[in-house]
């Protein structure tokens, strides 16, 4: 029973995952974001409380994905500039 | 949180491999127990991620070097992969492959951090105990 189930689970990583080229497959740079705001400020914070450590995550969080829209805005706007 | 002088040099070392192996453990051995736990969970959910969006054949150091070396940071993990993955099965292409070799390098690359911070805490720790002395 083990060994079939470890097969099955080996399968779900024999293959890439198929990634349509679309707007939405921009949402996959939420999840990296997420953990490296995680580390970053697990590693950081002096007295590692639960509240603040959360709060700082947060924040971290919401500035990369901010950076990330703003570069964002400024290629398409470059690209429009080219366009022209 | 101030942590115990290493007193023995070896034990250091003995440290910085351990946090290489398993992501998080060189933090756990110093005491900091919820910094352990979230570098653990968060390194290697990153990692199997990305081993799910790019597959286990992504894990081959003729394609690319220096992603190997990336994932090799993440330490079990990685070495795990590398042993399980097989060599006749020539790695897929595409979108995902590409978002997978990110997140496993991603994971491998701050797990490095990791091992870094935990080599400065060791070396402050043996600071502070001169300077009371």
């Amino acid at each position: 029973m083990f060994i079939p189930d470890l097969l099955l689970l080996a399968h779900i990583f024999s293959q890439p995952l198929e990634i349509p080229t679309r707007a939405i497959s921009l949402l996959w740079a939420l999840p990296i974001c997420l953990t490296i705001a995680l580390v970053y400020k697990a590693l950081k914070l002096e007295t590692f409380r639960f509240s603040t450590f959360l709060r700082e995550v947060v924040l971290l969080f919401l500035t990369i994905i901010g950076f990330l829209v703003l570069v964002a805005i400024v290629l398409v706007i470059i690209a429009y500039l080219v366009r022209l | 949180m101030a942590e115990k002088p290493i007193k023995n040099g070896f034990l250091i070392y003995v440290i910085t491999i351990v946090a290489w192996l398993v992501p998080g453990l060189g933090h756990w051995f110093l005491g900091h127990r919820g910094r352990a736990v979230v570098i653990f969970l968060a390194i290697c959910a990153t990692f199997l991620l990305g081993l799910f969006l790019g597959g286990l054949e992504m894990i081959e150091p003729q394609r690319s070097l220096m992603w190997f070396l990336g994932y090799m940071l993440a330490g079990i993990p990685g070495i795990i992969s590398y042993l399980l993955q097989n060599p006749q099965i020539p790695p897929g292409l595409g979108r995902g492959f590409d978002i997978g070799q990110v997140y496993a390098g991603v994971a491998g690359l701050l797990n490095l951090l990791c091992i870094l911070d935990v080599l400065m805490r060791c070396h402050n720790a043996t600071l502070s105990e001169k300077a009371k002395r």
